[in-house]
């Protein structure tokens, strides 16, 4: 098992979303969907990356160099500019390790699952008095299966509540298995319509759709997240194909609104990526609107996670 | 009048810029005139005498409970006796200096004080200090602590913890009995007697003004009763008046006497010995039975009871404290920190919480004002329904409400050698100061700069910035081998560096025994039975002072950062780091980048939290040695008040990454500005960590949510869970700021419409519009803890 290794993103000590109770959410890079309104864009690729926040960079040149494949163009005159051009940079981190000033920096570093479990293990204290646990998000966690599923099973060895904070895009046996087994799934869905998902994820949401059925089947506790993105997921056809898919499954506990934020902007520009939705937040009328909308199919529905 | 009215309209008058009156320091003088050659206690209890009979008395339309403390609203009253220079120097800035400003005083104001401050000259007690503390200990003042003088901060620093519950069930007149019956057993014959004697003589003198003070109260009320054409006014006039003939000389008979004696005794007490940290005691205690008795007989109910508590907390807000310029440096925002302690357990160990407990929590929920100061005592056996509501109330308002662990400090006092049953009575008083009513009360004493210990250590002994050789030679750090020296280098510093503040506190101390406060000595046990003043050990061994260490957090990053960047991964070497702290990083901002990449405090991670603790601990262990003055016992806290920004800028560069002059850690025990990145468990971890129940004198952490982070009722319970985690396994003291950066700005822009917004700065709150902008960004550099 100690060989078992994955890229953690970021860890969060004492949050009050994301399951029951206080909770240590851990991140794991990866993920097979690349949704259009994503805000972990760092959790897409499923290794380390370079994190350039050009902002800080007080223009000392250390770092050009460094890079053996000449990704690195700065300019002091008339002002600091640092670029990096993604499309020759190889994510060797060099650079990171000659910038002082923290402009240069990685999204990811490896974990086994004994280093992640002792960090995890930590806030002990406050799961046992909040009933709280350790939730497993990303990117999507059960894409390193047996990583996820060794991390579930060290959690539940040691009485710690274990949520899954899935996509649902998951193939691996290992990756079901690991969903079987955590106490707490939270679930995304994204839509009842597969070739509208599939313009907005990049894949079908099939397999997504009969995992949730089978889990509910199996009577796994699952809280349902449902990203509400205007012009993407927001119509009413939308929200009442899938609060109907939702109102069959039995174990489906609750169902959370997600309205659309933008707190992820910055990371697509620390990653170099393009930042593509456009849109306006959601009133907190219209939110209420859509809570309404799911409660009507008899789910008990909360705003946020 | 009705209730919301009454309250909405006093409590709007509070908000307002302080005022300084100069009664108490004209008739203080004038008293000292006419008693030349007396002994300090008949001459301090005669003075007090003086000015209770001479000072304004006024009530202000809709008040039911009476007495201020000054002639002004939000007023400070100045101390010659210990301090007045300064005001002749600075009394004409006060309206314009960028610490703690005060409204401008009239010419007639300022011609009585140059008239009657000059006649201190050499005789108060800052004069005498100047005078007597050998002046290589002077030279460090400021340096390796805040002002450490009482007499050089121009104000008293007791943490009173004076007998409530006696004083509304039995009334002064039944104490002075006591006193006669002492008298008695005096024989002059023997020489130490004749302290004795004029000892209880000074409270006789000194209750005889309380009674004369209130008497004045009942004779105004009565008169404007026989004015007043309204009906429902001219009775609640008669009734103020019938309660200041009855407490606090004897029993208070009902609720609204109880409040009325209570307050009456505080502002007593704050005119005898003006100063920061007095405290209301265990309200929630003795308070209650007087209610549960009105209720019972019919003759009150909640909504009345409510009232009258909101209009108690607001009258607290009448008292400032006076600070010259240096000293608002160190307590900025106008800090009085009444404490309020509300919960815990009873003497028995049983839950103390009642109806009055879930009462003041209301009443603070509306009035929340900067000086009251509520202290949560949280157990165990809290209800969750207490608890809740605390945080409720902490959320509403922002920025208040101390949260006390019962466990930990409980735990400490057996550790300081307090009977159980005392131990489980503590109230908080002053910063946060755990002290038993009746038997005990707090000295403020040293703040101590340990951050300047590793800038000493790493320098042979000498300042970085001013090169002035402040503790002993400890060696060339660029030839430390290993880890060890510094760490020796360090705990020699601090050896050394206490010693000189001890030095200095105690000959303070000694000179503030001719200053003797025979009403504050009357009302506690120790000091009638031993016929001692409080201010020459009559509440020992019982009593503390408190050496408080500021920067903790920076000792351990710094130490964590030379162990790991140094002895651990080798990637520099001490001349390299040396040369950066000498440089302020300037150039060497690789070596900087290195040193801030190493572990930091607050982030629950033992490599940093150890050697915190290490450092933190021996320095505790130095301290708690050292003798204080009349056997009053040393004990120690992590309290920085705003002393971490004077004090910074004393310290030069630190290893820590911190560059030189910048603010150290804020709070006492919070992890340094913004380094607790990793969120509210691990900080509070962290300091749970460290060996708090050594720190017999309270920890201080600090922590600040968005507005938005508990926003509905699930979150308030994980929030709640938080809070109770933290105080059930081993943490001290926490307290909370609910308040974005994004509002802290807009403050800043706007300070108009933010006049009341509060923010907790250390172990008080202040409106954040009154402090300075060197504060206000403090504030706005410490972690965020956002809706995650």
């Amino acid at each position: 098992m100690d060989k078992l290794k994955a890229p953690v993103f970021h860890i969060i000590h004492g949050s009050f979303v994301d399951g029951f109770g206080i909770r240590t959410t851990v991140f794991l890079k990866g993920c097979p969907l690349k949704c259009i309104w994503c805000c972990n864009p760092e959790g897409q690729a499923f290794d380390p990356e370079l994190k350039v926040s050009a902002a800080k960079c007080d223009g000392c040149g250390r770092c050009v160099p460094v890079c053996p494949v000449g990704a690195i163009t700065l300019t002091t005159q008339p002002d600091t500019v640092l670029t990096v051009d993604r499309s020759v940079c190889t994510n060797c981190l060099a650079c990171k390790e000659a910038c002082y000033t923290g402009a240069l920096e990685c999204f990811g570093e490896y974990y086994t699952v004994d280093e992640l479990f002792a960090v995890l293990k930590k806030d002990e204290l406050f799961y046992r008095s909040s009933g709280g646990g350790v939730t497993i998000g990303g990117g999507e966690a059960t894409w390193y299966p047996e990583f996820t599923l060794a991390l579930v099973r060290k959690c539940k060895e040691n009485y710690i509540h274990t949520a899954i904070d899935t996509c649902g895009y998951v193939t691996s046996p290992d990756g079901i298995k690991a969903l079987e087994e955590a106490d707490l799934l939270l679930y995304d869905v994204k839509g009842i319509n597969e070739e509208d998902h599939i313009k907005h994820t990049g894949v079908s949401n099939k397999p997504i759709l009969e995992n949730l059925k089978r889990l509910s089947a199996i009577g796994k506790p699952i809280f349902i997240r449902v990203p509400v993105i205007p012009g993407y997921t927001d119509s009413e056809e939308t929200l009442n194909e899938i609060a109907g898919f939702l109102a069959q499954l039995k174990s489906v506990q609750r169902v959370d609104i997600m309205a659309v934020h933008e707190y992820g902007k910055v990371k697509y520009e620390q990653l170099g990526k393009e930042y593509l939705l456009n849109v306006e937040p959601i009133a907190p009328e219209r939110q209420e609107k859509i809570k309404e909308l799911f409660e009507s199919y008899g789910l008990t529905t909360q705003l946020g996670g | 009048m009705n209730a919301n009215e009454r309250i909405r309209k006093l409590r709007e008058k509070m908000v307002t810029t302080p005022q300084i009156c100069v009664e108490r320091a004209y008739l203080m003088t004038e008293s000292y005139k006419e008693t030349e050659g007396q002994p300090p206690a008949i001459r301090r209890a005669k003075a007090l005498k003086k000015i209770l009979e001479k000072m304004t008395v006024r009530i202000d339309d809709g008040e039911l409970i009476v007495g201020w403390p000054t002639s002004k609203v939000r007023g400070g009253a100045l101390l010659p006796e210990l301090q007045w220079q300064w005001v002749l120097d600075e009394m004409d800035s006060f309206p314009t200096r960028e610490w703690d400003r005060y409204m401008p005083l009239s010419q007639e104001e300022k011609e009585k004080l140059n008239e009657c401050l000059p006649y201190w000259k050499g005789r108060a007690l800052y004069d005498q200090l100047i005078g007597t503390v050998p002046e290589h200990l002077q030279k460090v003042n400021h340096i390796v602590t805040t002002s450490m003088g009482f007499s050089e901060n121009g104000h008293h620093f007791a943490h009173v913890a004076v007998d409530y519950e006696r004083i509304l069930t039995q009334g002064i007149d039944e104490i002075e009995k006591e006193v006669d019956e002492q008298l008695a057993k005096v024989n002059l014959a023997e020489l130490k007697d004749v302290d004795k004697y004029h000892f209880y003589h000074g409270i006789k003198i000194a209750f005889e003004a309380v009674r004369i003070f209130a008497d004045r109260y009942a004779k105004l009320a009565l008169d404007m009763a026989a004015k007043e054409k309204d009906a429902a006014r001219k009775q609640e006039l008669e009734r103020i008046a019938e309660a200041c003939k009855q407490v606090p000389a004897k029993p208070a008979r009902n609720f609204q006497e109880a409040l009325q004696a209570a307050w009456f005794i505080f502002m007593m007490l704050m005119i005898e010995g003006w100063g920061a940290g007095m405290s209301l005691g265990r309200a929630d205690q003795y308070l209650n039975p007087f209610y549960l008795k009105d209720v019972e007989k019919g003759a009150i109910n909640r909504e009345k009871a409510h009232e009258l508590l909101c209009l108690l907390l607001i009258k607290m807000n009448a008292v400032i404290n006076v600070a010259g310029g240096i000293v608002a440096t160190f307590m900025a925002g106008h800090p009085v920190m009444q404490g309020i302690t509300v919960g815990g357990v009873k003497k028995d160990g049983k839950d103390a919480v009642n109806e009055m407990s879930y009462m003041l929590l209301d009443a603070e929920k509306e009035i929340g004002l900067n000086a009251e100061d509520l202290v949560v005592r949280v157990n165990k056996l809290s209800p969750e329904s207490f608890v809740i509501k605390a945080c409720e109330t902490a959320k509403h308002l922002r920025g208040k409400l101390k949260f006390v662990s019962d466990e930990t400090t409980i735990q400490s006092l057996l550790y300081n050698g307090i009977p159980i049953d005392h131990a489980r009575d503590y109230i908080s008083t002053g910063c946060h100061n755990p002290t038993i009513p009746a038997i005990s009360h707090d000295i403020g004493g040293v703040s101590f700069n340990l951050p300047l210990m590793i800038d000493l250590a790493l320098n042979n002994g000498a300042s970085r910035l001013s090169g002035e050789q402040i503790g002993p030679k400890t060696g060339d750090p660029r030839k430390f081998t290993s880890f060890e020296e510094v760490m020796n280098a360090y705990k020699k510093q601090v050896e050394a560096c206490l010693q000189v503040a001890f030095a200095y506190k105690n000959v303070d101390l000694s000179l503030y025994a001719q200053t003797p406060y025979p009403l504050q000595s009357g009302l506690y046990r120790g000091c009638i039975e031993k016929g001692l003043d409080i201010n020459c050990g009559g509440t020992a061994p019982y009593a503390t002072h408190t050496t408080a260490f500021i920067g903790a957090p920076n000792v351990g990053d710094s130490l964590a950062a030379i162990k790991k960047a140094v002895f651990d991964d080798k990637k520099i070497t001490m001349a390299q780091l040396i040369d950066a702290l000498d440089k302020d990083f300037e150039g060497a901002e690789d070596v900087q980048q290195i040193l801030k990449s190493a572990p930091k405090f607050g982030n629950d991670d033992d490599y940093v939290d150890l050697l915190t603790r290490e450092a933190l601990a021996y320095a505790c262990d130095v301290a708690v040695k050292h003798r204080t003055f009349a056997g009053i016992k040393s004990t120690n806290a992590c309290i920085t008040m705003t002393g971490n920004i004077p004090l910074g800028w004393s310290v030069g560069a630190l290893p820590d990454g911190r560059k030189a002059r910048e603010p150290l850690s804020e709070g006492g025990i919070s992890p340094h500005q913004g380094r607790n990145v990793t969120g509210p468990t691990t900080t509070m971890r962290s300091v749970a960590k460290l060996d708090q129940v050594k720190l017999t004198n309270g920890s201080i952490l600090n922590m600040r949510f968005g507005a938005d982070a508990v926003k509905d009722d699930v979150k308030m319970r994980k929030f709640v869970s938080l809070l109770r985690t933290f105080c059930e396994t081993g943490g001290n003291l926490v307290q909370f700021n609910f308040v974005s950066n994004d509002m802290l700005r807009a403050a800043q822009a706007n300070p108009e419409q933010y006049k009341d917004l509060l923010v907790r700065v250390a172990t008080y709150s202040a409106y954040y519009v009154e402090l300075s902008p060197e504060v206000q960004n403090d504030i706005i550099a410490r972690m965020e803890f956002e809706e995650v």
